[in-house]
Protein backbone atom coordinates (compact mmCIF):
# COMPACT_ATOMS: atom_id res chain seq x y z
CA UNK A 1 0.00 0.00 0.00
CA UNK A 2 2.85 2.55 0.60
CA UNK A 3 4.53 1.42 -2.62
CA UNK A 4 4.71 4.76 -4.96
CA UNK A 5 2.71 5.81 -7.93
CA UNK A 6 4.78 4.94 -11.25
CA UNK A 7 5.01 7.84 -12.74
CA UNK A 8 4.12 7.63 -16.22
CA UNK A 9 0.14 6.74 -14.99
CA UNK A 10 -0.02 10.59 -13.71
CA UNK A 11 -3.59 11.68 -12.89
CA UNK A 12 -4.97 7.75 -13.47
CA UNK A 13 -2.50 7.13 -10.56
CA UNK A 14 -4.43 8.84 -8.23
CA UNK A 15 -7.65 7.44 -9.52
CA UNK A 16 -6.63 3.87 -9.24
CA UNK A 17 -4.82 4.96 -5.43
CA UNK A 18 -8.74 6.20 -4.40
CA UNK A 19 -9.97 2.86 -5.76
CA UNK A 20 -7.09 1.17 -3.76
CA UNK A 21 -8.69 2.63 -1.07
CA UNK A 22 -12.08 2.38 -1.44
CA UNK A 23 -11.76 -1.34 -2.37
CA UNK A 24 -9.84 -2.04 1.29
CA UNK A 25 -12.40 -0.07 2.98
CA UNK A 26 -15.62 -2.22 1.42
CA UNK A 27 -13.24 -5.30 2.60
CA UNK A 28 -13.75 -4.20 6.11
CA UNK A 29 -17.07 -2.61 5.41
CA UNK A 30 -18.30 -6.52 4.28
CA UNK A 31 -16.36 -8.12 7.03
CA UNK A 32 -18.20 -6.19 9.52
CA UNK A 33 -21.38 -7.15 7.52
CA UNK A 34 -20.71 -10.70 7.85
CA UNK A 35 -20.05 -10.67 11.58
CA UNK A 36 -23.52 -8.71 12.23
CA UNK A 37 -25.40 -11.01 9.91
CA UNK A 38 -24.24 -14.17 11.44
CA UNK A 39 -24.83 -12.32 15.12
CA UNK A 40 -28.41 -11.29 14.47
CA UNK A 41 -29.10 -14.72 13.15
CA UNK A 42 -28.39 -15.91 16.24
CA UNK A 43 -30.13 -13.53 18.10
CA UNK A 44 -33.49 -14.53 15.43
CA UNK A 45 -33.12 -17.88 16.24
CA UNK A 46 -33.19 -17.26 19.97
CA UNK A 47 -36.36 -14.74 19.02
CA UNK A 48 -38.07 -17.46 17.16
CA UNK A 49 -38.56 -20.09 19.53
CA UNK A 50 -40.34 -17.43 21.78
CA UNK A 51 -44.01 -17.80 19.62
CA UNK A 52 -45.15 -14.04 21.44
CA UNK A 53 -42.14 -12.39 19.91
CA UNK A 54 -41.50 -13.10 16.28
CA UNK A 55 -38.66 -12.12 14.00
CA UNK A 56 -38.35 -9.66 11.18
CA UNK A 57 -38.64 -11.93 7.82
CA UNK A 58 -39.23 -11.31 4.16
CA UNK A 59 -41.07 -13.53 2.06
CA UNK A 60 -43.56 -13.75 -0.84
CA UNK A 61 -46.99 -13.37 -0.28
CA UNK A 62 -49.54 -13.34 -3.46
CA UNK A 63 -52.38 -10.57 -2.19
CA UNK A 64 -54.89 -8.71 -4.97
CA UNK A 65 -56.69 -6.10 -4.26
CA UNK A 66 -59.33 -5.18 -7.35
CA UNK A 67 -59.50 -1.46 -8.23
CA UNK A 68 -62.42 0.12 -8.21
CA UNK A 69 -63.86 1.60 -11.52
CA UNK A 70 -65.16 4.69 -10.37
CA UNK A 71 -61.78 6.17 -9.24
CA UNK A 72 -60.21 9.18 -10.67
CA UNK A 73 -56.98 10.49 -10.24
CA UNK A 74 -54.41 13.02 -10.70
CA UNK A 75 -51.18 14.77 -10.98
CA UNK A 76 -49.40 11.50 -10.69
CA UNK A 77 -49.33 8.07 -12.58
CA UNK A 78 -52.09 5.75 -11.08
CA UNK A 79 -53.20 1.82 -11.15
CA UNK A 80 -55.63 1.97 -14.18
CA UNK A 81 -59.44 1.68 -12.23
CA UNK A 82 -61.69 -1.63 -13.09
CA UNK A 83 -57.65 -3.68 -13.07
CA UNK A 84 -56.47 -5.39 -10.38
CA UNK A 85 -53.35 -4.42 -8.12
CA UNK A 86 -51.26 -7.40 -6.70
CA UNK A 87 -48.94 -6.96 -3.94
CA UNK A 88 -45.94 -9.93 -4.31
CA UNK A 89 -44.18 -9.28 -1.82
CA UNK A 90 -44.13 -8.77 2.26
CA UNK A 91 -42.13 -7.77 4.90
CA UNK A 92 -42.99 -8.36 8.57
CA UNK A 93 -42.74 -10.10 12.07
CA UNK A 94 -43.40 -13.37 12.00
CA UNK A 95 -43.59 -15.96 14.57
CA UNK A 96 -43.36 -20.12 14.52
CA UNK A 97 -40.33 -19.86 12.05
CA UNK A 98 -38.36 -23.03 11.42
CA UNK A 99 -34.83 -22.68 12.72
CA UNK A 100 -33.42 -23.75 9.08
CA UNK A 101 -35.13 -21.05 7.17
CA UNK A 102 -33.53 -18.40 9.35
CA UNK A 103 -30.18 -19.47 9.06
CA UNK A 104 -30.18 -20.60 5.32
CA UNK A 105 -31.41 -16.63 4.58
CA UNK A 106 -29.12 -15.19 7.17
CA UNK A 107 -26.07 -17.34 5.31
CA UNK A 108 -27.36 -16.16 1.63
CA UNK A 109 -27.10 -12.61 3.08
CA UNK A 110 -23.10 -13.42 4.70
CA UNK A 111 -22.99 -15.38 1.04
CA UNK A 112 -23.66 -12.15 -0.61
CA UNK A 113 -21.94 -10.02 1.65
CA UNK A 114 -18.78 -12.34 1.26
CA UNK A 115 -19.06 -12.34 -2.18
CA UNK A 116 -19.04 -7.92 -2.48
CA UNK A 117 -15.55 -8.05 -0.12
CA UNK A 118 -13.94 -10.81 -2.07
CA UNK A 119 -14.56 -8.76 -5.53
CA UNK A 120 -13.12 -5.29 -3.60
CA UNK A 121 -10.01 -7.59 -2.23
CA UNK A 122 -9.47 -8.90 -5.94
CA UNK A 123 -9.92 -5.39 -7.23
CA UNK A 124 -7.23 -3.51 -5.03
CA UNK A 125 -4.64 -6.37 -5.78
CA UNK A 126 -5.38 -5.92 -9.30
CA UNK A 127 -5.08 -1.83 -8.56
CA UNK A 128 -2.17 -3.11 -6.66
CA UNK A 129 -0.22 -4.29 -9.69
CA UNK A 130 -1.20 -1.66 -11.78
CA UNK A 131 0.36 0.79 -9.53
CA UNK A 132 3.63 -0.04 -9.30
CA UNK A 133 4.19 -0.15 -13.43
CA UNK A 134 3.40 -4.08 -14.22
CA UNK A 135 -0.13 -5.29 -14.44
CA UNK A 136 0.88 -7.49 -16.82
CA UNK A 137 1.71 -10.26 -14.63
CA UNK A 138 0.64 -13.95 -14.06
CA UNK A 139 -0.53 -13.17 -10.24
CA UNK A 140 -3.04 -10.30 -12.28
CA UNK A 141 -4.51 -13.04 -14.38
CA UNK A 142 -5.38 -15.29 -11.50
CA UNK A 143 -6.84 -13.02 -9.86
CA UNK A 144 -8.96 -12.27 -12.57
CA UNK A 145 -9.85 -16.22 -12.86
CA UNK A 146 -10.44 -15.75 -9.00
CA UNK A 147 -12.64 -12.81 -9.31
CA UNK A 148 -14.81 -14.45 -12.57
CA UNK A 149 -15.54 -17.81 -10.27
CA UNK A 150 -16.41 -15.33 -7.08
CA UNK A 151 -18.90 -13.22 -9.12
CA UNK A 152 -21.14 -16.38 -10.97
CA UNK A 153 -21.00 -18.14 -7.68
CA UNK A 154 -21.56 -15.76 -5.12
CA UNK A 155 -24.31 -14.19 -6.58
CA UNK A 156 -26.05 -17.25 -7.87
CA UNK A 157 -25.72 -19.35 -4.47
CA UNK A 158 -26.96 -16.46 -2.71
CA UNK A 159 -30.26 -16.04 -4.89
CA UNK A 160 -30.58 -19.80 -4.41
CA UNK A 161 -30.13 -19.89 -0.88
CA UNK A 162 -32.15 -16.98 -0.42
CA UNK A 163 -34.85 -19.00 -2.39
CA UNK A 164 -34.46 -22.50 -0.34
CA UNK A 165 -34.93 -20.55 2.80
CA UNK A 166 -38.06 -19.14 1.54
CA UNK A 167 -39.13 -22.49 0.65
CA UNK A 168 -37.77 -23.90 4.34
CA UNK A 169 -40.02 -21.07 6.02
CA UNK A 170 -43.47 -22.85 4.39
CA UNK A 171 -46.90 -20.53 4.06
CA UNK A 172 -47.10 -18.11 6.44
CA UNK A 173 -51.16 -17.02 7.46
CA UNK A 174 -51.55 -13.02 7.33
CA UNK A 175 -54.70 -10.80 7.34
CA UNK A 176 -55.20 -8.70 4.71
CA UNK A 177 -57.07 -5.81 6.95
CA UNK A 178 -57.33 -5.05 10.47
CA UNK A 179 -61.07 -4.99 10.70
CA UNK A 180 -62.79 -8.83 10.61
CA UNK A 181 -66.33 -7.17 9.66
CA UNK A 182 -64.86 -5.34 6.92
CA UNK A 183 -66.20 -7.38 3.31
CA UNK A 184 -62.04 -7.37 2.31
CA UNK A 185 -61.13 -8.98 5.47
CA UNK A 186 -59.45 -12.58 4.49
CA UNK A 187 -56.86 -14.47 6.04
CA UNK A 188 -54.38 -15.65 3.67
CA UNK A 189 -51.65 -18.00 3.30
CA UNK A 190 -48.15 -17.35 1.37
CA UNK A 191 -46.79 -19.53 -1.12
CA UNK A 192 -43.84 -21.90 0.49
CA UNK A 193 -41.70 -20.06 -2.06
CA UNK A 194 -41.44 -19.35 -5.79
CA UNK A 195 -39.28 -21.39 -7.81
CA UNK A 196 -35.41 -20.68 -8.80
CA UNK A 197 -34.49 -17.33 -11.22
CA UNK A 198 -31.12 -17.80 -12.66
CA UNK A 199 -30.20 -13.80 -12.73
CA UNK A 200 -28.09 -14.15 -16.02
CA UNK A 201 -26.07 -10.76 -15.50
CA UNK A 202 -23.56 -12.37 -12.85
CA UNK A 203 -22.72 -15.24 -14.90
CA UNK A 204 -22.41 -13.11 -18.30
CA UNK A 205 -20.03 -10.82 -16.17
CA UNK A 206 -18.01 -13.90 -14.70
CA UNK A 207 -17.81 -14.91 -18.74
CA UNK A 208 -16.50 -11.34 -19.10
CA UNK A 209 -13.80 -11.27 -16.24
CA UNK A 210 -12.72 -15.09 -18.05
CA UNK A 211 -12.13 -13.13 -21.11
CA UNK A 212 -10.23 -10.47 -19.42
CA UNK A 213 -8.15 -13.32 -17.72
CA UNK A 214 -7.17 -14.28 -21.19
CA UNK A 215 -6.21 -10.59 -22.73
CA UNK A 216 -3.99 -10.30 -18.97
CA UNK A 217 -2.40 -13.71 -20.07
CA UNK A 218 -1.68 -12.78 -23.58
CA UNK A 219 -0.38 -9.16 -22.09
CA UNK A 220 1.94 -11.06 -19.76
CA UNK A 221 3.34 -13.25 -22.58
CA UNK A 222 4.18 -9.91 -24.87
CA UNK A 223 5.39 -8.16 -21.58
CA UNK A 224 7.48 -10.73 -21.39
CA UNK A 225 8.83 -11.22 -25.09
CA UNK A 226 9.25 -7.18 -24.97
CA UNK A 227 11.59 -7.41 -21.67
CA UNK A 228 13.43 -10.58 -23.28
CA UNK A 229 14.60 -8.30 -26.54
CA UNK A 230 15.31 -5.54 -24.49
CA UNK A 231 17.74 -7.51 -22.55
CA UNK A 232 19.18 -8.99 -25.55
CA UNK A 233 19.33 -5.31 -27.43
CA UNK A 234 20.78 -4.11 -24.16
CA UNK A 235 23.76 -1.83 -25.26
CA UNK A 236 23.21 -2.06 -29.33
CA UNK A 237 24.63 0.21 -31.41
CA UNK B 1 30.00 -15.92 -22.80
CA UNK B 2 28.74 -12.48 -22.65
CA UNK B 3 30.66 -10.67 -25.37
CA UNK B 4 33.32 -8.95 -22.18
CA UNK B 5 36.66 -10.29 -24.06
CA UNK B 6 35.33 -8.23 -28.10
CA UNK B 7 37.56 -5.43 -27.83
CA UNK B 8 36.76 -2.13 -30.29
CA UNK B 9 40.06 -0.64 -31.71
CA UNK B 10 38.14 2.24 -33.08
CA UNK B 11 40.55 4.61 -31.01
CA UNK B 12 43.42 2.97 -32.67
CA UNK B 13 42.22 3.22 -36.14
CA UNK B 14 41.51 7.14 -35.93
CA UNK B 15 44.68 7.68 -34.59
CA UNK B 16 46.49 5.93 -37.15
CA UNK B 17 44.13 7.95 -39.49
CA UNK B 18 44.19 11.25 -37.73
CA UNK B 19 40.45 11.47 -37.89
CA UNK B 20 38.17 12.72 -35.58
CA UNK B 21 35.10 10.60 -33.75
CA UNK B 22 33.03 13.60 -35.08
CA UNK B 23 34.46 13.04 -38.79
CA UNK B 24 33.72 9.65 -38.59
CA UNK B 25 30.26 10.50 -37.26
CA UNK B 26 29.77 12.84 -40.48
CA UNK B 27 31.36 10.39 -42.53
CA UNK B 28 29.24 6.87 -41.62
CA UNK B 29 26.43 8.53 -40.47
CA UNK B 30 26.52 6.55 -36.93
CA UNK B 31 25.95 9.28 -33.78
CA UNK B 32 28.60 10.74 -32.14
CA UNK B 33 27.14 8.92 -29.01
CA UNK B 34 26.75 5.43 -30.52
CA UNK B 35 30.47 5.74 -31.67
CA UNK B 36 31.45 6.70 -28.15
CA UNK B 37 29.82 3.70 -26.86
CA UNK B 38 31.48 1.53 -29.38
CA UNK B 39 35.10 3.33 -28.54
CA UNK B 40 35.00 2.40 -24.44
CA UNK B 41 33.66 -0.59 -25.05
CA UNK B 42 30.34 -0.07 -23.52
CA UNK B 43 28.67 -1.91 -26.46
CA UNK B 44 27.17 -4.89 -25.89
CA UNK B 45 25.80 -5.87 -30.08
CA UNK B 46 26.38 -4.18 -33.00
CA UNK B 47 24.00 -4.05 -35.94
CA UNK B 48 26.19 -5.77 -39.25
CA UNK B 49 24.46 -1.89 -40.96
CA UNK B 50 26.86 0.32 -37.99
CA UNK B 51 29.87 -2.15 -38.61
CA UNK B 52 30.02 -1.45 -42.33
CA UNK B 53 29.29 1.64 -41.99
CA UNK B 54 32.16 2.43 -39.62
CA UNK B 55 34.56 -0.48 -41.44
CA UNK B 56 33.62 1.78 -45.26
CA UNK B 57 34.18 5.34 -43.53
CA UNK B 58 37.69 3.85 -42.24
CA UNK B 59 38.67 1.12 -44.67
CA UNK B 60 39.13 -1.42 -42.89
CA UNK B 61 37.67 -4.57 -42.18
CA UNK B 62 35.70 -5.76 -39.65
CA UNK B 63 38.53 -8.15 -38.35
CA UNK B 64 40.54 -4.77 -38.07
CA UNK B 65 38.00 -3.02 -35.86
CA UNK B 66 36.99 -5.85 -33.37
CA UNK B 67 39.27 -8.12 -31.60
CA UNK B 68 39.16 -10.73 -29.09
CA UNK B 69 41.39 -10.09 -26.07
CA UNK B 70 43.20 -13.25 -24.53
Amino acid sequence: MSESIHPTLGRAGRVLRLVQWASIAYVLFAAVEIIGTIAAAISTVQDAADPSRGVSFDFDARYEVPQQTNAEFAGSAYVLPGSTLIFTHASGTVAGLPAGAIVTQAIAQSLLALTGGAIAACIAMLVARVLVGSPFVHAAARTLVVLAVVVMVGFEASSVLAVIARSMAGGIAYQTGSDPSSPSYDVLMSGGGSGIDIDLVPIYVGLALLGLAAVFRFGTTLQADVQRLEKDTEGLV
Amino acid sequence: MDGDRVHCRLDELLDERGMTLTQLSALAGISVVNLSVLKNDRARAIRYSTLEAVCQALDCAPGDLLTLRV
